[in-house]
């Protein structure tokens, strides 16, 4: 077919597009996904024992903070990525670097400093489960970015890993009751690492358009 | 170039509205961009015309089919070029590959494997088309020359042998001259009748 066929051909099925509809999709598939991965915890783990006095010292609160702002950041580079030509937010780098110093914030405390090796073990357990849970938000996250134009389909897929991560993180922050600083390190940083090199790969495949 | 911005823009802008004439004549502005780009860049890869216009159709529908995630409160021009650049790297590596893959054919193959396309196009120009032919000289054209397999994967798959493959080929490719041929003389005879028609 000659180029000018193709151009009319296109114009006659004309240009009418609507460009909110992208954002408006990522945005409330975000808030499903953060809703399901909550009723998959309530589900199959229930809340922490601890919730009453998790909530008071404010351990929980930091947890739920670093999770959100991970989560939002990722949300706010999706929103660019997704959009050929668009640069980065400032704002969502801002959200997920703030998370990441809050992780270090004084209500986690520091732990038993002689229970390195207990950590690492239950910090596995903890990774695993969130990891686990992170997977269908991803799926559901890499089939909504579909519907965009990714011209950085592997950067795309790990915003989609953080993104899912950080709302898996959500939920199971209600169940785990272990808030101090290295256990949050290693268990939420090394889910982090997982699903995000997941994603990374799975949408360098699944992305392209 | 603020003003190919300023008027690109407002011109998609007015396609958004339902002007198909904006429409048009915009994609046609872009794709003689597009097609300086794409020449320059793949004569220097040692590809033509002909696989250039390729690049700019595929970046021209690309465009169509996202044209939903330019946001219209940022600048055209770098939604329309990250698009180009984009469609352009796929089809670099896409060549790439095909020029790699022929490079890897067995010669007593490669004359005809180039010859290949080609011929396939011929046949699909003159109304007719690998449709056209036999099952068996079909299937072996399609995967041999549309599909890009190799003479023995295309014999696996079939379960027959690769010399049966090589004759399959030729046949097909033969009947599609054929056919390309009889559409020339078909073409014209009528042009000759309707001149004589009109005298």
């Amino acid at each position: 077919m000659r180029t000018d066929e193709l151009i009319d051909r296109l114009a006659a099925e004309g240009a009418s597009a609507e460009s909110g509809e992208l954002d408006r999709r990522l945005a409330g598939a975000a808030v499903a996904r953060g809703a399901l991965s909550l009723a998959l915890v309530l589900a199959f783990f229930g809340l922490r024992p601890d919730l009453g006095s998790a909530l008071a010292s404010g351990s929980l609160l930091v947890k739920l903070a670093v999770a959100l702002g991970l989560a939002t950041g990722a949300l706010g580079l999706l929103r660019r990525l997704v959009r050929p030509g668009t640069p980065p937010s400032l704002w969502a780098l801002i959200s997920i670097g703030g998370a990441l110093l809050l992780v270090v914030a004084p209500p986690l405390g520091s732990g038993q400093e002689d229970a390195f090796a207990v950590s690492a073990a239950r910090a596995f357990d903890c990774t695993m489960r969130m990891a686990l849970l992170a997977l269908a938000p991803l799926v559901l996250s890499l089939s909504a970015l579909r519907a965009g134009a990714p011209t950085h389909p592997r950067l795309a897929g790990a915003a989609a890993g953080l993104l899912s991560v950080g709302l898996a993180a959500l939920g199971y922050a209600l169940w785990c009751p272990y808030d101090d600083a290295p256990h949050v390190l290693l268990a939420y940083g090394g889910a982090a690492l997982a699903v995000i090199a997941l994603g990374a790969l799975a949408g360098a495949q699944a992305l392209r358009w | 170039m603020e003003d190919r911005e300023a008027a690109w823009a407002s011109a998609m802008r007015a396609a958004r509205r339902g002007d198909a004439v904006a429409y048009a004549r915009l994609l046609d502005e872009i794709a003689v961009l597009l097609r300086r780009e794409a020449r320059a860049r793949l004569r220097r890869m040692g590809f033509g015309e002909a696989e250039a216009e390729d690049v700019v159709q595929e970046t021209l529908m690309a465009l169509h089919l996202k044209r939903h995630t330019w946001d219209e409160d940022r600048p055209f021009l770098p939604w329309l070029r990250a698009i180009a650049r984009y469609k352009s790297a796929d089809a670099g590596r896409r060549l790439a590959r095909a020029r790699r893959r022929i490079a890897e054919t067995p010669v007593e193959d490669l004359a005809d494997r180039l010859a290949a396309p080609e011929a396939a196009r011929i046949g699909l120009d003159a109304g007719r088309s690998v449709e056209a032919l036999p099952r068996r000289e079909r299937e072996v054209v399609s995967a041999l020359a549309l599909e890009g397999g190799s003479v023995s994967a295309v014999a696996r798959r079939f379960a027959i042998a690769e010399a049966a493959v090589r004759v399959a080929f030729h046949r097909g490719l033969r009947r599609l001259a054929r056919m390309s041929e009889d559409a020339d003389v078909e073409g014209r005879i009528r042009r000759d009748a309707d001149r004589r028609a009109d005298r």
